[in-house]
């Protein structure tokens, strides 16, 4: 079973967890179909597509398709910005609240502007300089333009 | 009736609309001059700025926003040969080479000069069109949306690039995140599991960003490598004869409208775009002209068709939202959401109900498309030096921008949270080739048709009536259809490559070398 077969029976497992749980949900006798109703056709509907992705997956490896493996340090190379990136926005989503707004932001701009270039040394300060700036520019605007309650930060109060 | 559309029309002009409505038209161009910042995006970053506007200002600053964009795709597409946005791809086939030809002044003006005759064609349906089409659908009862709404979904669902399972899996998983939290009739938690953030359901916009901005910005890191720099911003000659340019231009009038119907065809089709809208129209114009070989080596045939048929495509997105509450593309989903902020919920009774903002809003459009021209002829030399920003500056800059338009929706971080869940799963939908306009269009309808659904069967519970009505009848034999042909053209596609010696499976080996 290739890629798709895999995501079909995850979808398919997803579904019928789901589809599991329909029965907890309260129903009302204003309503004669019930809040249920809809979610229960839909994730008939998906179930329904998630096996014909799983059967497509497997008749189509059927006929010889074989997935080309690459190397681990080739894969890492080619998604090294991306991997990054989503590694150092999602800490930046987690401290925001924490640290407040001009902060994280400026730690996290500095941060990816520095690290998805060439890290030297020298682009340090541009770097530094990009998250102030940004984090300025963005409090100015909402916070005090467009009146925007930006994060405080609760470690910081 | 006649004078309330023009004070409407009129109001565009109050200093406060035009002056927003310039600087939408402003960042428009600059989002759409930079590759990777798609229009979507740049409207994405300006929709925060419009929380605090009156409705009209806020929507002219975005109609603003799109029709500046569609002009900034062609400055880097005509002049570095890389399209700003996707809906400029086919400009670059005819004008790079003209520019490199020697003539990158005649590139862009003839660019900018379809662009402007491509859409004002299309604003005349769209006047016409979107009120006449809303004052039909008031005569729609909860069916006929129910069976309208489905329609849209399976067009969406079997016109995406790839598998037509994976299109409707993905409608369906659209539709189904919308009865996370309360159900639109009782407020009765559905599939909360006790969670703070499922409790209230997800907010729509920040879904909508996270799909379209963020995954957008990631697969551009991954293709593009953060540290490219574009080259090529040296001055250019940007000097030329307009009025040649104009003659050049009216003497294809058959390319011109014909272009400019394909752009308006392709917008009308709910979530298709500017993207298929462009490449169509040159691919049609290039069918027809009397020289096809010349195309691709910078006549002003191919340009005028793409220009004219992208910005057109606006007008036809348009159409679709104002008259039925349906995006056309990916921006019109975001002004939907931008109009539901507002408190104006789209659909017939938006023109009928709120004539001001309606009217208001085909006044700016045709108004921008002059503003925009205006614009460009003042500042389109800057606009190439701004192109040279580098991914690894650009990505952090927009991903802050977007945090902030998230959490400003309602000054929670449960928005942002839900932006970055939305940013991964879109990536990864990209990675595993799901398309992600279903999924948004699921999103946006899912609420619709539950409702329409439930109405229909409280008001009689005869399941029949959704074949037997007329037009709701129509509309659901039109959805099969739609269905039955994507699935015949898929299967003639696979037997094509079966036959040419080739995997059928080949694009999807592709992609799963990557993943």
């Amino acid at each position: 079973m290739g890629r798709d077969g895999w995501i079909g029976l995850g979808l398919l497992g997803c579904s019928g967890w789901l589809y599991s749980h329909l029965g907890k949900i309260p129903a009302n006798p204003l309503v004669p179909i019930g809040p249920a109703f809809y979610p229960r056709f839909l994730l008939l509907l998906i179930i329904i597509l998630s096996l014909s992705l799983i059967l497509q997956s497997l008749l189509v490896y059927g006929r010889g398709k074989k997935t080309e493996k690459i190397a681990f340090d080739l894969w890492l190379k080619n998604y090294q910005p991306t991997l990054l990136s989503f590694f150092i926005f999602g800490l930046y989503v987690l401290l925001l609240p924490k640290l407040g707004f001009l902060l994280s932001t400026t730690l996290f701009v500095a941060a990816l502007q520095w690290l998805l270039g060439k890290p030297l040394w020298r682009r340090l300060p541009g770097a530094a300089l990009l998250g102030v700036g940004t984090s300025l520019i963005a409090y100015l605007a909402f916070e005090l333009y467009l009146r925007v309650l930006l994060p405080r930060g609760s470690w910081l109060q | 009736m006649l004078e309330i559309i023009l004070q409407a029309a009129g109001s565009v002009f109050e200093p406060k609309i035009f002056l927003s409505m310039a600087t939408g038209i402003l960042a428009g161009l600059i989002g759409g001059a930079i590759p990777g910042i798609t229009i979507t995006m740049t409207v994405i970053l300006v929709l925060p700025f419009t929380f605090g506007m009156d409705p009209l200002q806020g929507i002219a600053t975005m109609v603003g926003v799109y029709v500046g964009g569609e002009s900034g795709g062609l400055v880097s597409a005509s002049l570095l040969g890389i399209p700003g946005t996707p809906s400029a791809i086919a400009t670059t086939f005819d004008g790079y080479p003209m520019a490199k030809n020697g003539e990158p002044g005649r590139s862009v003006w003839t660019g900018i000069w379809a662009s402007l005759i491509g859409g004002l064609l299309a604003g005349v349906p769209l006047v016409i069109g979107a009120t006449q089409l809303a004052r039909l659908a008031l005569n729609f009862g909860p069916w006929e949306y129910f069976s309208l709404f489905i329609l849209t979904l399976s067009v969406v669902g079997a016109l995406t690039e790839g598998s037509i399972i994976k299109g409707l899996l993905s409608g369906a998983l659209g539709l189904l995140i919308t009865t996370i939290g309360a159900d639109p009739i009782m407020s009765i938690p559905r599939f909360t599991f006790g969670i703070e953030l499922l409790q209230t359901g997800f907010a729509f916009l920040p879904i909508l960003i996270g799909l379209f901005a963020f995954s957008q910005l990631m697969q551009d890191l991954e293709t593009r490598g953060a540290k490219v720099q574009l080259q090529g911003a040296a001055a250019f000659n940007l000097s030329v004869s307009h009025l040649k340019v104009l003659k050049d231009i009216f003497s294809q009038p058959f390319n011109l409208i014909w272009s400019t119907l394909v752009g308006l065809w392709i917008g009308i089709l709910p979530a298709v775009g500017g993207s298929a809208a462009n490449i169509l129209a040159y691919d049609q114009a290039k069918k027809f002209s009397k020289h096809p070989e010349k195309f691709g080596t910078g006549i002003s045939d191919g340009i005028i068709a793409a220009e004219a048929s992208n910005n057109a495509n606006i007008g036809g997105s348009l159409i679709t939202m104002m008259a039925f509450g349906i995006p056309g593309d990916a921006v019109t989903a975001v002004m939907l959401g931008a109009l539901i902020i507002h408190g104006i919920q789209p659909g017939p009774l938006f023109v009928i109900s709120n004539v001001k903002v309606a009217y208001g809003m085909l006044a700016a459009y045709f108004v921008a498309h002059f503003v925009t021209v205006i614009i460009e002829a003042g500042c389109l030399r800057y606009f190439i030096k701004v192109v040279t920003v580098p991914l690894n500056t650009m990505v952090p800059v927009v991903l802050v921008f977007c945090v902030v338009g998230s959490y400003a929706l309602n000054n929670i971080m449960e928005n942002v949270y839900t932006f970055l869940i939305f940013g991964v799963l879109g990536y990864l939908m990209i990675k595993t080739g799901f398309p992600l306009a279903p999924m948004v269009l699921g999103v946006i309808l899912g609420d619709q048709i539950e409702i329409n659904l439930i109405r229909a069967i409280m008001t009689d519970a005869n399941p029949w009536l959704f074949l037997t009505r007329p037009i709701s009848g129509i509309l659901l034999v039109l959805a099969l259809l739609s269905f039955v042909l994507a699935i015949y053209q898929e299967q003639r596609y696979l037997r094509k490559k079966r036959s040419a010696g080739q995997s059928p499976a080949r694009a999807d080996i592709d992609v799963e070398e990557d993943f």
